[in-house]
């Protein structure tokens, strides 16, 4: 059958289609409150576009610096603990490679770090509306899936993890790599209005089968 | 807003005041009935166009790629379409059984959901197909001129070409999303 125009990935829009079902399906046990608070976090990713992760990371790797100082000298071990977490983040850093696959699963696992802290706070909120919260639990399966499907067969592009002392300049340069990241697996998946009318179908389907008794 | 939507969002309107009549746990039988019937269209699409054009055409001695031969394809997808979506109004479809146990306003909104989504998928299938065979003999019957398209619907229509026929399209893959849909639906069921 002919297509005009470029057709989507036939197998991201299958799996795309699963993420929806799986997601809008825990919607309904989760509810509306608790997926409306995942939906918040999840657009103040998207919006701040990875800085904040990249500032939180940094102050981290500061304060393992910091504890390894104050450990050195009364704690051998634990010196050796945070003395290796450092000495393998200044590599990555030394590097400077935008290649660098110690980066990518550097910021990679932070995103899904996140990404798990958001739905354990959320987990705190009351289960209520669950219809409503298949709805929105499929939209944000829908985010996540725009965001990380892509990275599954394609290679994510990789920013360059900028550590403390280094100048603002650099940092702005990492912080416009994560987003042309971002902008990219977007750009893949598409926010095209015809996926959100997929995403609102099926979130509909999934609920009126919930609903029969 | 041109003709031709406000045709459409009519068949929709119309979907969602049978759903409301009929009840959403009914809707939804509707609901896998169009899905398999696209899938089947979609499937054939090739394979008709190939028969129509090779064996038919030739035999009433007309132009493979007139415009006799594109209504003649669109009659027998819309005749199918129809019968089939027809066939399961009148108890001859798939039924999810059971009752609706939704209540209030939940159940009032499910059941405007889902007849919204039976009728997008219908009107979505319908236009795809009048798209797909140029809209034969529409202008001669003075029923529609596809240049006066307002650009919203012009949207509409690049967006049913680039992706349903990829997603309703013959990819195998398709027919494990079906089958993976209906055991979701009988799991759910039982």
């Amino acid at each position: 059958m002919n297509t005009i125009g470029a057709p989507p990935d036939v197998q991201a829009s299958i799996t795309l289609l699963f993420f929806l079902l799986l997601f809008g399906w825990w919607g309904i046990h989760r509810g509306f409150i608790r997926e409306l608070v995942v939906f918040v976090g999840l657009i103040f990713l998207r919006v701040d576009q990875g800085h904040i992760l990249i500032s939180l990371f940094n102050w981290f790797r500061f304060t393992l610096q910091l504890a390894a100082l104050l450990f050195r000298n009364r704690h051998k071990g634990a010196s050796a603990v945070f003395g290796n977490a450092s000495n393998v983040y200044k590599a990555t850093v030394a590097s400077g490679s935008a290649n660098n696959a110690e980066t990518t699963t550097v910021l990679l696992g932070l995103l899904l770090a996140t990404i798990v802290l958001i739905y354990v706070v959320s987990g705190l909120f009351k289960r209520k509306l669950p219809g409503f919260g298949a709805l929105l639990g499929a939209l944000n399966g829908y985010l996540l899936g725009s965001w990380l499907l892509p990275a599954l067969p394609h290679a994510l592009p990789t920013p360059q993890v900028i550590s403390g002392g280094v100048s603002d300049a650099a940092n702005n340069q990492a912080g416009q790599l994560l987003a042309q990241g971002l902008s990219k697996t977007q750009s893949i998946l598409g926010l095209d209005p015809f996926y959100l009318i997929v995403v609102v179908c099926v979130a509909v389907v999934i609920w009126a089968m919930r609903e029969i008794g | 807003m041109s003709s031709i939507e406000v045709v459409w969002f009519v068949v929709v309107f119309v979907f969602v005041l049978v759903a409301l009549a009929r009840g959403y746990h009914r809707e939804l039988g509707t609901t896998i009935i169009i899905l398999l019937a696209a899938f089947i269209m979609f499937a054939l699409t090739e394979k008709v166009d190939h028969f129509v054009s090779t064996t038919m055409a030739p035999y009433f001695r007309v132009d493979a790629k007139s415009e006799t031969v594109e209504a003649i394809e669109l009659l027998f997808f819309l005749t199918f379409f129809l019968v089939t979506l027809m066939g399961n109004y009148i108890g001859f479809g798939i039924s999810a059984g059971g009752v609706p146990t939704a209540k209030g306003i939940n159940r009032f909104f499910l059941n405007v959901a889902v007849g919204a989504v039976n009728g997008i998928l219908t009107v979505s299938v319908v236009w795809f197909y009048f798209d797909y065979y140029h809209y034969p003999y529409t202008k001669q019957a003075r029923l529609f001129f596809p240049e006066t398209m307002s650009g919203f619907a012009r949207s509409i229509v690049h967006a049913l070409s680039t992706h349903l026929d990829v997603l309703l399209g013959t990819d195998v893959t398709y027919v494990g999303v079906v089958a993976a849909l209906l055991l979701l639906f009988i799991v759910i069921r039982k």
